[in-house]
């Protein structure tokens, strides 16, 4: 879809030859990677490929080694998590950062809590938790109606649920989310994945991670397979069947892992 | 059926309501206890002797609880309560180029100036905080008695204003329980103060949400020095003096009080009013200890149990909450 129009626009988020060590390993080995406006990525590949890394690396939770990002075809350096909102970047991290002894409210709003408008150094309770329950309500999450509970009483789907409410609280511009459907029921995969499609509806580009081929291929415009720090497939969904891109990429894993 | 429902809520809430802030009620019953022994206690002008004497330590509680919130702990409260009143003592008496209606400002800007001292080694350099506050908690004590050449300050070298804010009842009692709203409001209503918990609970998740954690450790050590130099300046003027061996006995109290008011070891949670609970609780222990002329050796003695009895305590409390909560 948007990738026809690849050669005539410029991406929204350009990546150009992404390195990153953690100590020896060398976690990234010169990744490029283009996202046009309103697209869905569905970022796959083994535990350890380094797809969070690259995410982390987009949304300033660390810094690359070296390399290129452009935003709008302006070179930016992301050197924190502010910078990256700043630009209209939001992520759903892999690690589900809540802090436990937070309630639900704060939680969804870590960092960015709304203040009062006419005092304007003070929280604004009242706020937070009504958006909390609107937002949580609207994704159909049980949790919608007790915003003020702590988060280390709710269970993983449920924390998982929150992660998402906060992604989809501040959408902007690029939305990424690390394993958002882990833990989840039938119903919350759903969520999800609806939730990405309405992305798309509104302009709004995404990378989407995730271990389950079906969900991945349900709403991405595009497959990116990482392997052992490399970009080894980058492919518009359209072209293939679910069961053609199985094979394509268990055959393109073992021959990277024959190779190394 | 519903009605039952209603009532069972009710009772719940209730209870969790007193387990939070159960600091209060033991406070009343230990006072009661003590007061049976010793109905001196019960007397109003007596009562409010013991507000006013737990205000001093009230301060340095203060110090450590925002510490604790934060996750990390400051074990150089105590000597930097005693280094800041010492060099602002030494200034006030042999320098006279401070203007007296200033000069209070001298300790909180000493003890300022020693909390950025930790909390650039524990913040920006990410020393580990046990072993910098340890290590400055001996450099402050040592510190403290250079620079008093081994003696102590009598209150007649220093001036009568600096010395009111420790030593007038009222002005004490009232700026203390200020103070404790002011910072009440700052952690729970302010983005600075909620970041306070959310370091507490944990830094990795902090940096990831775009709270700087090198940032917020700085502050907190900061804060924490801050408050001891305060409480050096309400020990100042409570003794009327600057006795060379003064906060030697804040450290453990301050612990004692900021895990029997229900802040957590581990990190993020506690609520700083019900700080005052515990203060005042240590307060009528020792003025109880006082009317029997207890010696301070023993009084150390007795302190380690009471932080030890405070963390069961603490312990017993967190798990019955945590059992309510989780069936809600
Ligand atoms: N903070 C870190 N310190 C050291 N090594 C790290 C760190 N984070 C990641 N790595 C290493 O970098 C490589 C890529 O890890 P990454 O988390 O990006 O993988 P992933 O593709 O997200 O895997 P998964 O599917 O299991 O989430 C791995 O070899 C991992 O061990
Ligand atoms: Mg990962």
């Amino acid at each position: 879809m948007n990738y026809e129009h690849e050669l005539t626009e410029v991406p929204l988020l350009k990546l150009r030859n992404i390195h990153k060590y953690f100590g020896k390993v060398h976690a990234l080995k010169g990744i490029d990677l283009d996202i046009y406006e309103g697209e869905i990525i569905g970022l796959i590949g083994d535990n350890g490929a380094g797809k969070s890394t690259l995410t982390k690396i987009i949304a300033g939770a660390i810094r690359k080694d070296s390399g290129e990002i452009y935003w709008n075809g302006r070179k930016v350096e992301i050197k924190n998590v502010n910078d990256a909102r700043r630009l209209g970047i939001e992520v759903a991290f892999q690690e589900m950062t809540l802090i436990d002894s937070l309630d639900i409210g704060l939680n969804i709003f870590l960092g960015r809590e709304p203040l009062n408008h006419k005092i304007r150094f003070l929280l604004d309770y009242n706020k937070m938790y009504e958006e909390a329950r609107r937002i949580l309500k609207q994704l159909g999450l049980r949790t919608w109606n007790n915003p003020k509970r702590e988060v280390r009483f709710l269970s993983g789907g449920e924390k998982q649920g929150i992660v998402v409410a906060r992604a989809m609280l501040f959408q902007s511009k690029l939305v990424i989310l690390d394993e958002p459907t882990r833990n989840l029921s039938v119903a919350g995969v759903r969520m999800v994945l609806d939730f990405i499609k309405s992305l798309k509806e509104k302009k709004i580009a995404c990378i989407f991670i995730s271990h389950t081929l079906h969900h991945v291929y349900e709403v991405a415009d595009r497959i990116v397979l990482l392997s052992l720090g490399r970009k080894i497939l980058d492919v518009p969904k359209s072209q293939y069947t679910v069961e053609e891109l199985e094979n394509i990429i268990i055959e393109k894993t073992m021959k990277q892992d024959v190779s190394v | 059926m519903k009605v039952k429902d209603k009532e069972f809520e009710l009772k719940q809430n209730t209870l969790l309501f007193m387990l939070e802030n159960a600091v209060w009620p033991l406070f009343i019953m230990i006072y009661l206890v003590l007061g049976l022994i010793q109905p001196v206690i019960f007397s109003p002008t007596f009562f409010t002797y013991i507000i006013y004497l737990s205000i001093p330590l009230g301060f340095a509680i203060i110090a450590q609880t925002i510490c604790l919130i934060g996750g990390v702990l400051d074990l150089s409260t105590g000597s930097i309560v005693g280094f800041s009143a010492m060099i602002a003592g030494v200034m006030l008496k042999d320098f006279n180029f401070v203007p007296p209606y200033i000069s209070f400002i001298l300790p909180i800007f000493f003890g300022l100036l020693c909390g950025m001292f930790n909390g650039y080694f524990i913040g920006f350099l990410r020393l580990n905080p046990f072993i910098v506050t340890l290590a400055t908690m001996m450099a402050f004590q040592g510190l403290k008695i250079i620079i008093a050449g081994g003696f102590t300050i009598p209150g007649s070298y220093l001036p009568e204003i600096y010395l009111f804010p420790g030593s007038d009842t009222t002005f004490s009692i009232t700026s203390f329980f200020i103070t404790i709203l002011l910072v009440w409001i700052f952690l729970r209503y302010t983005r600075l103060g909620i970041h306070i918990y959310v370091i507490g609970g944990s830094q990795d998740v902090g940096h990831m949400m775009g709270i700087d954690p090198k940032k917020m450790l700085f502050l907190i050590f900061s804060l924490s020095g801050m408050f001891s130099g305060l409480s050096g300046l309400y020990y100042t003027g409570f003794n009327r003096s600057v006795p060379i061996t003064l906060g030697n006995e804040v450290l453990f109290p301050t612990f004692a009080a900021a895990i029997i008011s229900g802040v957590s070891l581990r990190g993020g949670r506690g609520n700083i009013l019900n700080v005052v609970g515990g203060t005042l609780l240590l307060g009528v222990i020792e003025a109880f200890l006082v009317t029997y002329a207890v010696s301070p050796e023993a009084r150390i003695v007795g302190y380690g149990f009471i932080v030890l009895i405070a963390v069961l305590f603490n312990q017993f409390r967190d798990n019955v909450r945590d059992s309510i909560l989780r069936r809600i």
